[in-house]
């Protein structure tokens, strides 16, 4: 069975089973999965849902794995999990609404290359 | 004042100096940007010799002249190098305002401690990217040496943080990645790969193959060269024919001599078009997509995107 994949611009939610067990997460604060430093967009959840992030290394990020790159430190893409209870919007100001159903979500950032390191892309 | 700072910066110029100035003004020197024509007007490494006198400096002129602003003259200078003296660089105006000292440290202890002596120019270091275990019997000849091949690196750390338009040649000829990236990100990515081309620097394109360039004339060329290419030979290196370019939809271009392919991708809610950097070594644009969620294309596979 594939997973459900939604992409709102620059994050990326996998719906899984279930949380990883090798990580301990502890409950972010707000409904905001991550917001923009400069502008100040935010992706954020309306509805009844919660965000959790890892409280400590992430050694395993995901179960659907990695693409390996040459001569590339590879940061966890991992940022954190949502745990949605009820169907749940996910909003940003510069993207369309998206209704998330019930379930277990493996939020991923996503990324821009460099010769010398891997820069998080922000919207 | 910081180097930053846009002051009152025109430089009140003789009659030579201006006849001089204007017989520079050819094709090479001349720099067309988005923000009009400029000139560089020369760059050049003039070295007194220090073996007949201690005391004249090592400098470097950058001569910038836009409209808009007038004749900028930059100097580095190395002041000169003995045992007895500091090293410190020195950017200042005509003017003989001091802008900045970058550092200072006495040249016997530098040479005491065996070290690189650039390792010891905080800025110059940055620019120049390298390092040199110096000679103190050849130290001229190797500094200059060094600098000559920095001084690109400079142009473009002085227009950088002076704010000056940035060229397609500078982010070409810039080969410290880190000022290659401010120069990039300040010149535009779309700008770089329209210029690109222009001027003919583009390796190849890749579309995925279920990708409708019909409605678009001028991308079908493209797309013809890709898909006869591709279909027979998907690794091999494509020369783009002509100069047009579209930006209607998600593609991948490859540099020549570049680590980095640029993946052009669609904003679904807004219709933006934007660049991400991608390694290479990804060959189709759904790759490359996942590439940058850290997903392989077999993995990446979004049931909705906004």
């Amino acid at each position: 069975m594939i997973n459900k994949q939604y992409r709102h611009g620059d994050i990326l939610l996998i719906k899984i089973d279930k949380l990883p067990k090798d990580i301990r997460f502890k409950t972010k604060k707000g409904k905001v999965i991550l917001k923009g430093e400069v502008i100040g967009h935010a992706h954020r959840l309306k509805g009844n849902a919660k965000i959790l992030e890892k409280a400590e290394r992430i050694i395993n990020p995901s179960p659907t794995g990695s693409l390996p790159v040459r001569n590339t430190p590879m940061k966890s893409q991992v940022i954190g999990y949502a745990v949605v209870k009820e169907p749940t919007e996910l909003t940003h100001e510069e993207h369309n609404t998206i209704t998330l159903p019930v379930g277990t979500y493996e939020i991923r950032r996503q990324r821009e290359y460099d010769a010398d390191y891997i820069r998080f892309v922000e919207d | 004042m910081k180097l930053g700072d846009k002051g009152n910066m025109m430089q009140t110029i003789s009659d030579s100096l201006r006849i001089k100035l204007d017989s520079w003004k050819t094709g090479e020197n001349i720099r067309h940007t988005e923000y009009g024509e400029y000139y560089i007007l020369n760059k050049t490494i003039s070295e007194v010799d220090l073996r007949s006198s201690h005391f004249n400096p090592y400098v470097i002129e950058l001569y910038f002249e836009t409209k808009e602003r007038g004749l900028c003259i930059y100097h580095i200078v190395i002041p000169p190098i003995n045992v007895v003296s500091k090293i410190q660089t020195i950017i200042f105006f005509p003017y003989g305002t001091t802008l900045r000292i970058l550092n200072k440290r006495n040249l016997s202890e530098i040479l005491s401690e065996d070290k690189s002596l650039f390792s010891n120019f905080l800025d110059l270091r940055l620019i120049l990217g390298e390092s040199l275990s110096l000679r103190r019997d050849n130290i001229l000849c190797e500094f200059k040496a060094l600098l000559e091949r920095g001084i690109q690196d400079l142009e473009t750390k002085i227009k950088l943080e002076m704010d000056y338009p940035i060229t397609f040649g500078d982010i070409e000829e810039t080969k410290n990645l880190e000022l290659r990236e401010q120069a990039l990100r300040k010149f535009g990515y779309e700008n770089y790969i329209k210029e690109g081309f222009k001027r003919g620097k583009i390796r190849g394109i890749k579309y995925d193959d279920d990708v409708d360039v019909s409605p678009f004339p001028n991308a079908i060329d493209h797309y013809t060269i890709y898909n006869h290419n591709a279909h027979r030979l998907p690794h091999q290196d494509i020369q783009i024919s002509r100069s047009s370019y579209c930006d209607k939809h998600e593609k991948l271009i490859y540099f020549w001599d570049s680590d980095i392919a640029f993946l052009q991708v669609k904003d679904p809610s807004s219709g933006k078009i934007y660049f991400l950097k991608v390694p290479r070594e990804v060959w189709t644009v759904k790759e490359a997509k996942a590439w940058t969620f850290g997903l392989n294309k077999e993995g990446y596979h979004p049931d909705l995107e906004t």
